[in-house]
């Protein structure tokens, strides 16, 4: 089941990985990061939930 | 002034001493001065070191040598490629204090091989994050045909600098899209090769599993020229190919006949503007196509293209990230930010649905030789332009002119934006997409249109500058 994007708090997880990653972010552009990380969270629901078989690697040594 | 129809006749020109290099390259100093003040191509002129060049290769020809089938050709590069004694921008002011590149970037070095003479660096967006070069630290680069309008990106100036007549040949860098579409907006041919094929070792890295290089031109010989002296092992690029080169330019007059070609449908054929249609539509009769093939899960495909872009590109700036954060173009700053955040387990799902993807494609490919797609969405938009109409919706302009080109790059297939110009239009391209390696079957469908007039790359007109 894919879980409802409106539900994710984007604000608190940025605060949260911004001291995590040791990344300080100015108050007057997190209005702008929190807005890019809901894009991106937005835009990996699709990804994140496509289900693979076990066996399936991403390619170490990519060839095309 | 000198007229010539692309680099290879310049080149034919001074094999024959009909004209000599320094006059070539004078002439293109010239222009480049005269015009680029309102271009904005060049970030960096090389008139010394240019000059230089051009009496070398002129002493050659006289002493009975043929320094390359490149000979006394002008070319400029995206400055993300590393030039010796130069500092390689990448676009950014934050790199403008890094030391200067200590040798050129193998694709540099292959060209001046092949005696083509480098005389500058382009702009492009910070980092190479972007589709429109519009970059805070160095300015905008409008579109040589309409002013008003976008260059496209990230290698607008390298685009720009050929649609303008500036240099014939020029080199940029797509990880999503970023020769492809510049391409298109500008009306030239621009080959993005297979993953790999061509050496990517000196030139700034943005996100290491899509990085590619490739060569822009107005015409589909001097693409095939730039390609062909490019190939070959590189240990300085741990991706680069081990195969051996496999030379276009003797299979270009081969022409379509006997490749199986189709018409990409599904998220190819949804979304563009009229123009975009029409051009497919053009090319497809031309080539006569009605076949349609689907590639499954484009959408996703796109989507996943951007986490990995993302969290690539966040992660080789991080240590920027924290130092020099307000030195960043705030248009690519945020974006930067809100990457590094990105959980491992999303890339790694990106990562894997690359593979599922590639798979898919691989199969398709057992059936067709050659896709065709829209390069953009549409033609050029105005500069001041921040959305786009995709299917009814009111989309940002910056992200969306990579609908066509991100779920392709994603699996580092070859492909060519070849130029269409309808009546009453600004130019668009469209992509010929191939499987991996058959760069050499793209060429020659190519080279079929631009014999047949179904597409062509006019220089811009500049006499109101």
């Amino acid at each position: 089941m894919t879980p409802d994007s409106t539900d994710f708090d984007a604000a608190a997880y940025v605060t949260v990985m911004a001291q995590v990653l040791d990344l300080p972010i100015p108050d007057d552009i997190k209005a702008s990061v929190i807005e890019n990380f809901c894009q991106i969270h937005a835009i990996a629901q699709p990804v994140i939930h496509f289900s693979f078989p076990d066996d399936l690697e991403a390619a170490p040594i990519f060839k095309p | 002034m000198m007229q010539f129809s692309d680099a290879t006749a310049i080149a034919a020109a001074v094999q024959a001493q009909t004209v000599t290099a320094e006059a070539v390259v004078t002439q293109v100093l010239q222009q480049i001065e005269h015009y680029d003040s309102r271009l904005n191509c060049f970030t960096t002129v090389l008139p010394e070191a240019a000059l230089a060049a051009a009496q070398q290769v002129d002493l050659a020809i006289a002493q009975g040598q043929s320094p390359g089938p490149l000979a006394g050709v002008p070319f400029a590069v995206k400055n993300l490629f590393d030039i010796q004694g130069q500092v390689t921008l990448a676009g950014a002011k934050i790199n403008q204090v890094n030391l200067p590149a200590s040798q050129d970037a193998t694709a540099i070095a292959r060209l001046k091989q092949a005696g083509a003479i480098l005389v500058g660096a382009l702009n492009m967006d910070e980092y190479a994050y972007g589709f429109v070069t519009i970059n805070s630290h160095y300015g905008a680069t409008p579109n040589p045909h309409d002013l008003s309008r976008l260059s496209g990106g990230s290698s607008g100036g390298s685009a720009a600098a050929v649609a303008a007549g500036l240099v014939p040949l020029t080199l940029g860098s797509d990880t999503n899209g970023s020769i492809r579409v510049p391409a298109s907006f500008c009306g030239l041919y621009g080959l993005k090769p297979t993953y790999g094929r061509l050496s990517r070792a000196g030139a700034y890295p943005f996100s290491a599993s899509f990085d590619h290089v490739g060569p822009f031109s107005r015409s589909v010989r001097d693409l095939a020229v730039a390609y062909d002296v490019m190939q070959g092992p590189d240990p300085r690029d741990p991706i680069c190919t081990e195969r051996s080169p496999e030379l276009s330019l003797p299979q270009l007059r081969q022409g379509p006949e006997g490749l199986r070609i189709a018409i990409a449908d599904a998220h190819f054929a949804r979304g563009m503007y009229s123009e975009a249609a029409a051009a497919v539509s053009r090319v497809a009769a031309a080539l006569d196509v009605v076949q349609r093939i689907t590639l499954p899960e484009a959408a996703k495909a796109r989507a996943a293209a951007y986490l990995i872009t993302a969290s690539e590109g966040s992660n080789l700036h991080l240590t920027r990230l924290r130092d020099r954060l307000m030195d960043f173009d705030p248009a690519t700053r945020d974006r930067f930010v809100a990457g590094a955040m990105i959980p491992t387990g999303w890339y790694l799902q990106a990562q894997r649905f690359r593979r599922w993807y590639r798979d898919r494609v691989r199969a398709i490919f057992q059936t067709v030789d050659v896709i065709l797609a829209p390069t953009t969405p549409c033609v050029a938009p105005p500069l001041t332009q921040t959305t786009l109409m995709i299917d009814g919706q009111e989309l940002p302009l910056r992200p969306n002119v990579g609908l066509y080109t991100q779920p392709l790059s994603f699996i580092g297939l070859p492909i060519i934006s070849v130029p269409v110009r309808l009546p009453e239009t600004l130019p668009i391209g469209v992509q010929l997409i191939a499987a991996p390696y058959q760069e050499a079957k793209l060429l020659q469908i190519a080279a079929s249109l631009e014999a047949e007039g179904v597409t062509a790359a006019p220089v811009a007109d500049l006499t109101a500058l």
